[in-house]
Order: structure tokens, then sequence, then C-alpha cells
């Protein structure tokens, strides 16, 4: 939930990047962490296994300016992909204003996608929230697989899998290479700062 | 779900933080919501900690330690406590979607502190109560 | 050992079964009790202290006050045990009665009397003159407490104006000047048992400073329950008005 200090005029969002295990939800963030090294003062928070996969969340705080007079301070999250920890994922979107969905474009990956689309709905349920009406962007990561011969799913297979019906803005990105990553962002911000001066007003 | 929280109400809950708790040797208290956002935060001017970074930390540890209480069956755990050689952390929940976290010396004994938080609590319930009500 | 044509082993075991249980008429009862050798009669009185460092609650206080009271009588031909225990006593009820406003000082040393206590109980080889040391060093504790209580009451009022950052950083800067002032006052051991009872000038004998150290306590505590009877007539007076 978005919190407005009216005293410190600042706005605090939470922005969480949700998707299959592997799927590239944390390079998205680490990728963010780097190119904007200056601007972020406070180190990206992770905690992860020895395997380097997201035990709990990764965090990294973001100031995108002034907005309206008032300082917005962007929260973005990852979750833990692996199916096992569908109880740490409910938790850490507690209070999600935005949603980022990065989706694994390799053609194996497909049904993971699926899934982890469908756990998204369950789990904003809990809090009574519809995947429906919250702002929410679709990533197709990985799509720099294709220049190696990896198998990769059409965008038309990505959109009628995942966006038939939630009609999201989306983009086939490249974490890795940061393709995408930064306009993925700056959509999740801006529909979400929309979607919350919607609700203030 | 957004919430504002106006110039009086984050006054009133610093004064509460700061009597309540600064005064008795606490050396650093900060009020988060369950999302972690930071809501007010008082500390003794030499504490350099991130506090961004421990309000997410602390959220999802608390949402962590409640989801094991459901899972033995308990409704909460009534102790949240991590104790430190030089600095502990106290958690203690405010309403159903904040958090109170006081850091502390060994100055201070816990008992004397959960009385203290408590008290503290039952404050800040009532400044925030207008802002949560459906 | 050897192997039974039934295929069982026999153990050597020749006497009756019950024999080696004892003679199985007696009871529990008759044991003699040699007793837990770590359990003194202080054992009772650690335990309510170390709990109400987890958690200060009015059963826990209760038990504590209590307990005082059983250890008084145990120990009242001991002049200096007796005042080490006025002296928790004293401070127990401060805190049963002030509970989240009694003064964060108060639990720590209730703490490092209890300490001084089990000190002065369990060392074998204490001397009478260190016993009185350690007694009059409480007791300085508690009437810096008590100055610290009525300091505190009247500095609630003066910093009332302030904002809630600028007072963080008077209190804070109100602490490390208590500490300073505390840790001045730690002194070494080997001077610590030069040190008298103030105002009293001159050495004092052993009997005289303990005689003097009972009487401070007791005008001390005297001091401290009139204070809170005039709290409570206060706010008698002040529910009176308001029906």
């Amino acid at each position: 939930m978005a919190f407005v200090n009216l005293k410190k005029k600042e706005v605090q969002t939470k922005i969480v990047y949700y998707g299959p295990g592997r799927g590239g939800k944390t390079t998205n963030l680490e990728y963010i962490y780097n190119k904007f090294r200056s601007r972020i003062k406070t180190e990206m928070v992770t905690i992860k296994t020895h395997g380097d996969r997201t035990l709990f969340f990764d965090f990294l705080p973001f100031n995108v300016g002034k907005i309206r007079g008032y300082d917005v301070k962007i929260q973005l999250y990852t979750v833990p992909g692996q199916v096992k920890y569908d109880a740490t994922r409910r938790l850490v979107l507690r209070g999600v204003d935005g949603i980022v969905f990065v989706a694994d474009s390799m053609a194996v990956r497909r049904e993971k996608n699926i899934l982890s689309l469908r756990n998204l709905q369950k789990n904003l349920a809990t809090f009574r929230k519809s995947i429906f009406k919250i702002p929410i962007v679709l990533q197709y990561n990985k799509k720099d697989l294709a220049e190696q011969g990896i198998p990769l799913l059409s965008l038309e297979t990505l959109e009628k899998d995942l966006n038939s019906q939630l009609k999201a803005p989306s983009f086939e990105a490249s974490a890795l290479m940061g393709m995408n990553v930064v306009p993925t962002m700056k959509k999740i911000i801006s529909m979400t700062m929309a979607s919350l001066l919607m609700e203030l007003k | 779900m957004t919430y504002m929280l106006g110039q009086e109400q984050l006054d009133a809950i610093e004064q509460v933080l700061l009597e309540d708790l600064f005064d008795v040797g606490v050396n650093c208290i900060f009020l988060i919501d369950m999302a972690g956002n930071v809501i007010a935060n008082l500390d003794n001017g030499e504490i350099k900690h991130d506090i961004y970074s421990l309000a997410a930390l602390a959220a999802g540890n608390f949402a962590a330690v409640s989801t094991m209480a459901k899972i033995v069956g308990e409704d909460e755990f009534s102790l949240l406590f991590h104790k430190g050689e030089k600095e502990s952390i106290h958690f203690s929940k405010v309403l159903t979607d904040f958090l109170l976290i006081t850091i502390f010396g060994k100055g201070i004994s816990l008992g004397f502190l959960r009385l203290k938080v408590a008290e503290a609590t039952e404050k800040i319930k009532k400044i925030l109560e207008p802002s949560c009500a459906p | 050992m050897a192997l039974q044509e039934d295929g069982t082993v026999d153990f050597g075991v020749e006497a009756d079964p019950e024999d080696l249980f004892g003679h199985g008429n007696e009871s529990l009862d008759s044991v003699e009790d040699t007793g837990d050798p770590k359990v003194t009669p202080l054992t009772e009185l650690k335990s309510i202290v170390l709990s109400l460092d987890w958690e200060i609650t009015d059963e826990i206080m209760s038990r504590f006050v209590k307990e005082i009271d059983k250890l008084k009588d145990t120990y009242r031909d001991d002049e200096i045990l007796v005042s080490f225990l006025g002296l928790l006593d004293s401070v127990g009820k401060y805190i049963k009665t002030h509970k989240a406003k009694a003064h964060p000082n108060a639990s720590k040393l209730l703490n490092s009397a209890y300490m001084s206590l089990e000190k002065v109980i369990v060392s074998k080889d204490i001397t009478e003159p260190e016993r009185n040391r350690i007694l009059a060093s409480q007791l300085k504790s508690f009437k810096r407490l008590m100055e610290q209580i009525a300091l505190r009451k009247a500095a609630s009022d003066g910093k009332k104006g302030l904002k809630p950052p600028d007072q963080a950083r008077v209190a804070a800067q109100e602490r490390k000047e208590d500490q300073a002032i505390q840790q001045k006052e730690e002194r070494s051991p080997e001077e610590a048992k030069e040190r008298q009872l103030e105002p009293h000038e001159g050495r004092v004998s052993p009997d005289e400073s303990l005689r003097l150290a009972v009487d401070e306590l007791k005008q001390l505590i005297q001091e401290e329950f009139k204070a809170l009877r005039e709290e409570l007539r206060q706010l008698r007076e002040s529910k009176e008005t308001l029906i």
C-alpha cells in the first residue's frame, strides 16, 4: 500500500518483480542498481541461497524525483521464483502497488510462466487484490538467447498465454544485456503513480 | 489501497516515540507499515543505519515469523526480539498494518522496554486509527 | 553367559530380579534427600529477577515482593542482608507501582542490587568491611536514582517547548552526561574501600557506617512513599472534580 507523508511531502510505493524461478527478476534489479548507482545511495539488499537463488527477496529503494511537488520513493522488490517459496512470495506481495511480471521467453519454460501468473493471481487474491485492477507490466525476458540458437517462444505465443485477458503493456527484453529494463521500470512507475493519483482523487 | 498521514498525526507519533521510548534510552525507533514503508523514525544522531533497508527486512522478518506462528497453531508470537552483543532489536505490532521497531543498547532491560513499548503502542494506535478506518 | 537350549541367553543372573532393584519394600519417601547442591535460599529470587529481564508484569512483581519478605525473615539476624533486601523491596515496589512510568535506571538498580546481594551471601571469604562497602555502593546508587527521578519530573516540563528531533538530541546529550557522571563515580576497588558515606567527613567504624546507611535508606524510603501518597491524593482530587 502506498504511503503519503503529508508532512515530508513524500510518497512511498512498492513495486514487485514477480515470475517463475530463474526468469530474470533479480537480474532486472541488478541492472537498475548498476545503471543508477550514482542516484541510489543505499546498497541493494539481497537475501539469497548459496546457489544464488533468491531466498527471501531483493530490495532496492529508488528515488524518482518530484512528481506534483511530492518526492516519490519507489521500493523495488523481487520475489523468489521457485515453487517451494510460495509462502514467502505472498509475504513480499503484501502492500504491493505495482507489478512487473518477468516471463522467461525460453520455450521450455512456457508452462512455468503460465503457472507463475496464476500463482500471482491467487496470491494477490489473499490480499483482496485483483490482477486485473493492479498496475501490471509484462516483460518477456531472455531475448538475447535467440542469438545462441536456444528455442524461444514467439511474442504471439507469449501474448496469447499471458496477456490475452490482462491486456497489459508488455516489453520484449534482455535483463542481462539491459535491453528494455529501464523502459519496463519507467512504465510500471508511471502506471503506479497514475493509479495512486486516481485513488487520491 | 493508499493511506495518508497528516502533519498533526506524524507530529503526535514522533512525540510519543520521543517521550515514551527515546527518553528512556532507546537508540533508534522507527514505525513502519507491513509493506516496509517508513512512517516515522527517531534516532540519537549517531546512528547511521540504513533505515529503509531495515524497514523492508523488518517487515519481511515479522511477516515470516507470523506465518510460522500460524503453521504451529499460534495466532501470533507475543515476542519478537533479537539480542545482539551491543545492540538488540525489538518488534511490536501496532494494529494490523504497522510495526514499531526499537533498537536499544545494554543500558535498558528488555522487560522494561516491553512495558514502554506497550504504552507507546496504545497511544500510537489512537493516532493511527482514523487513517485506517474502512 | 550361556546359550540355552531354547535359544535364549543366560546372562548368569541367579538372584531374584527383585533383589536387583533393592528389597522392593522401600518407598521413595524413605530415601534420604541429599538435595540439589545448587539450590540456595536465593534461587527463587534469582529466577524472578531473571524473568524480570524479559517481562515485567504485576504477577512477577508480586512474586518478587513476596519473596523479598520471605528472605527478610530468613535473614532477619543479619542487618546488612536486611538492608539489601529493604533496598530491593523499595525498588521493586516502585517499579510495581509506576511500571512503564518508572525511571529506566530502577530496573538496572534492581539487577545490580540483586547481584551484590548474591555476592555478599555466596562469597565464603568476604569480610565484614567488604560487605559494608558493597552495601554502601548500592545505597549510593539508590540515592542517585531518587535524585534522577526528582530531576526527571522537573526536566520534563522544561523540554515540552522543543520539537521532537531537538528533544531527541537534548535527551541524547543528557544521557551522555549521565553516563559520564556515573563513570566518574565508579572508582577502582582499592579507591572504593577508602570511600565513606556522604556527607560525613573522616572515617567511621563499620558498625557506625552500617547504622548510617540503614538510617539513610529508611529516610529515602519514607520520602518516596510520601511522594507516592501525595500523587495518589492529587489523583483522587482530580477525579472528584471531574465527577
